[in-house]
């Protein structure tokens, strides 16, 4: 078995020399212990546990069938302690300033009156949701759940790819890529302290009912799913149950006077908090869209009159468009009056006309991408595009410049990746999980996603991307370097 | 009418199963949980490993296994897990239970039905036919109990579709019912006082990953969360796995069990009747009496309380010279 390393970006496992770095030497030796027989044993037992216990995904107008496993590859990807604590640091700093900036949207407007953002940009956004101006979500808290999505560049520095600030997916994978690693390799963990991830339900329901209105002594917590055709309905029913609550329907809610109750074989039971996972849009047909049958007529009414907390508020999506992201070095600023811990890739946007141009007159170089476009759908990547496929792109992008922003292709951080008997360098991101409840709690550890193919920058499930655990080290055992 | 050596067999059938089944179950949650903590802490992913021998009923110090003698390799965690998979001089090992199981079954095969019959012996057959030498790595182990326990599920799933519910039914229901609330008693006497010292710091990932191991190797972790949700509470959880009147590990649960199926036997001597009146008052300590119970500096002396009195019942429903 041979060890590829990354060819131009950073290795994240091998320094320039070829040596695995001090973190990951335990892993890279215990690793070249294991035949490929009993490593390809070891994958197909995987393969089977995750298809017993349902762990797949759905993918949407897939030919092959509904249900797929997310491909998962066994090497881990090691975050020493020192590191983490920097990235724990500037993602708290993040959060704090996105739920601020939201705040002040949906309040006073104060920064759109210094001229922190354009109005226009910000109130033209459609997760901009004006029915709900001037309501504060409870503890003014919008953002209870967020998964910014991370790269390095060239020297290794993390930088913020994009915020998630509706329903960001993921962290069942994250507990199960733990569980099945330790159950397929368990010599893995030999070497070293290893944060546990396993008490993610126990932080979210935690931080889910101090939003609980009255206190949460009067009703229920609920997840809320549009059920099973869902591309992520395994991980609502994966949430459900590890948090030891309801998962319902929107049919299986109600709204009565403001008040929302949820139908059981005892009777209607009152609702304190919603952990939703519908987008804004099919909340209400009421407040939003009129032909949504996913969400429950009055909910907005009964958010609005503080009966009922939703997570997260609807409307944080404004936050995370990607029109509103280069500015959040400035909202930090703003805000917190501190520079940001962790940077961002420089964006071009199409909002701007002489940025547009700039985007135009260089396609070729450039990631461009929908500011309403997610799951790497909609988004050219100009370096590996063909000049026809420029053309037509451009011609789009004309119609209406405002929806599109453009960034320089940044090198992505690789990592050894087993596939065909050897391992090979593969690029990939990493999303870890942030949540926002009496504080900002970070769970240690995340959703690392991989690009299978060679050369491939698109990590996503739905166009043939990976994922693997994440280790973020305990820095008080075994005194692992970083 | 049922002959007292069929019901002391079918007793020891649903005992044996019962004990197989824990046995993988927990065999499986102590892998993961001393994978989960070794890198962390050496020390208390050990005692995972030791907590299982202490768990098993009737464990005494001379009858502990010695897991080094198992043949393969130097793997601490593997020679556990082979040890009580598939090696047949472990007395509690998976293996030695369902060949135990399967003796009994085979001594009173008439009355039971070809399907239960059937599907113990594939199990036995199955598992027996591993050599622990054949084991070479942690992934065939936790294959093997992966399969093991489909098996054993199956078995009971026979059992339970198949077997009308006359005596017989009765006797096998209340040695599983006995074994099953025994390992509740044991499981809580042995990790107990371990989980003392990590209440003080509930936000440590041990804290957590202790009690989740000890629900989890008692099956109840997911009936837990649907009841109190994630958060691990010392005093929430000894009531749960005490009291809990539906959840079907609770000793609470076990001990209704109990004399629901003694109520069935036709058995109406001394014996019979003292164990009725243990388990009556044992349910009504379990159903009135729980602050008493769960006081602090209580628990661990009713435990031992409970145990003493289950032991009794089963002097009295096990030995066939009280059996008329």
């Amino acid at each position: 078995m041979k060890w590829t390393t990354g060819l131009t970006g950073f290795d994240e496992a091998f320094t320039p020399d070829g040596n695995p770095r001090p973190h990951y030497k335990s892993v890279v030796q215990a690793l070249g212990s294991l035949t490929d027989e009993q490593i390809q044993y070891r994958g197909k037992l995987h393969e089977i546990s995750a298809r017993n216990q349902g762990i797949t995904f759905n993918v949407y107008g897939s030919d092959e069938g509904e249900e797929r496993v997310f491909p998962f590859d066994f090497v881990p990807r090691i975050i020493p302690a020192k590191e983490w604590s920097l990235l724990e640091r500037g993602l708290i700093q993040r959060t704090t300033a996105i739920n601020l900036f939201l705040l002040d949207v949906y309040g006073e407007q104060k920064c759109l009156k210094d001229g922190l953002l354009p109005y226009e940009l910000v109130l033209s956004r459609t997760d901009f949701r004006r029915e709900l101006q001037n309501v504060v979500p409870p503890h003014k808290v919008y953002t209870h759940v967020v998964g910014s999505d991370l790269i390095r560049d060239d020297k290794g520095a993390y930088l913020v790819l994009e915020d998630n600030c509706r329903c960001p997916s993921g962290v069942s994978y994250v507990v199960q890529n733990r569980t099945a690693l330790q159950r397929t390799f368990p010599e893995l963990f030999k070497k070293l302290p290893v944060r546990p991830v396993s008490n993610y339900a126990d932080l979210l329901r935690e931080s889910l009912e101090f939003i609980a209105p009255r206190g949460g002594t009067h009703g229920l917590t609920v997840v809320l799913t549009p059920g099973r055709a869902n591309s992520a309905y395994f991980e609502h029913s994966f949430l459900a149950r590890e948090m030891g609550v309801l998962l319902v329907e929107g049919s299986d809610l109600i709204v009565e006077d403001n008040y929302v109750y949820v139908r059981t074989t005892g009777g209607k039971k009152p609702v304190d908090v919603i952990y939703r996972r519908i987008d804004d849009e099919f909340l209400d047909p009421l407040s939003f869209r009129k032909d949504s049958i996913l969400g429950v007529p009055g909910l907005i009414n009964a958010y609005r009159a503080g009966n009922v907390a939703l997570a997260n508020a609807p409307g944080a999506g404004v936050a995370d468009d990607k029109a509103v992201y280069p500015f959040i070095p400035d909202i930090i600023k703003y805000f917190l009056d501190e520079d940001p811990i962790i940077g961002q890739v420089p964006t071009y946007m199409g909002f701007r006309p002489n940025e547009f141009q700039h985007i135009l007159d260089n396609l070729e170089n450039l990631v461009v991408k929908q500011t309403d476009g997610a799951g790497g759908y909609g988004m050219l990547m100009g370096p590996q595009s063909t000049k026809a496929e420029r053309e037509e792109y451009a011609a789009n992008m004309k119609k209406d410049p405002g929806s599109y922003i453009a960034q320089p292709l940044v090198q992505l951080s690789a990592h050894p990746t087993y596939l065909d008997g050897d391992y090979k360098a593969r690029m990939l991101d990493f999303r870890p999980f942030v949540l926002y409840g009496d504080r900002i709690k970070i769970l240690p550890g995340g959703l690392t996603r991989v690009a299978l193919k060679e050369g491939s920058y698109v990590v996503n499930s739905s166009q043939g991307g990976g994922s693997k655990d994440t280790w973020v080290l305990d820095s008080k055992k075994k005194g692992v370097k970083s | 009418m049922l002959l007292s050596r069929v019901a002391n067999s079918l007793y020891w059938v649903g005992r044996y199963l019962e004990r197989a089944e824990n046995a993988n179950r927990h065999v499986v949650v102590a892998s993961e949980f001393a994978v989960e903590l070794e890198g962390i802490t050496e020390k208390i992913a050990y005692k995972e490993w030791q907590s299982l021998i202490a768990s098993m009923p009737s464990a005494k110090t001379e009858s502990v296994p010695d897991v080094k003698k198992v043949p393969v390799g130097s793997d601490e965690a593997l020679r556990y897990m082979v040890s009580f998979l598939v090696d047949a001089n472990n007395p509690y090992s998976v293996v030695s239970s369902l060949g135990k199981a399967r003796e009994n079954a085979r001594a009173v095969s008439e009355t039971i039905t070809s399907e239960i019959t059937t599907n113990l012996n594939e199990s036995h057959r199955q598992l027996s036919a591993v050599k622990p030498s054949s084991i070479k790595d942690p992934g065939i182990a936790q294959d093997i109990a992966s399969k093991t326990h489909t098996s054993i599920l199956t078995t009971l799933g026979a059992v339970e579709h198949t077997l009308t519910r006359g005596e017989g039914w009765n006797y096998m229901k209340i040695g599983e019912a006995l074994e099953r609330t025994q390992r509740t008693l044991f499981v809580l006497k042995t990790r107990l006082p371990g989980l003392k010292e990590w209440e003080k710091d509930s936000e440590n990932p041990l804290y957590y990953a202790s009690w989740r191991s000890l629900l989890r190797s008692l099956a109840s972790q997911e009936n837990y969360r649907l009841e109190h949700g994630p958060k691990f509470e010392r005093d929430q959880i000894i009531r749960f796995l005490l009291f809990h009147p539906a959840t079907p590990r609770s000793v609470f649960c076990g001990v209704r069990r109990m004399v629901g199926y003694l109520n069935g036997m036709s058995d109406s001597g001394p014996a019979s009747q003292e164990a009725k009146r243990r388990l009556g008052k044992l349910a009504a300590q379990l159903e009135f009496e729980q602050d008493e119970i769960v006081a602090e500096d209580a628990v661990m002396p009713f435990l031992d309380h409970a145990m003493s009195e289950l032991y009794q019942v089963h002097e009295s429903v096990s030995n066939p010279m009280r059996l008329r």
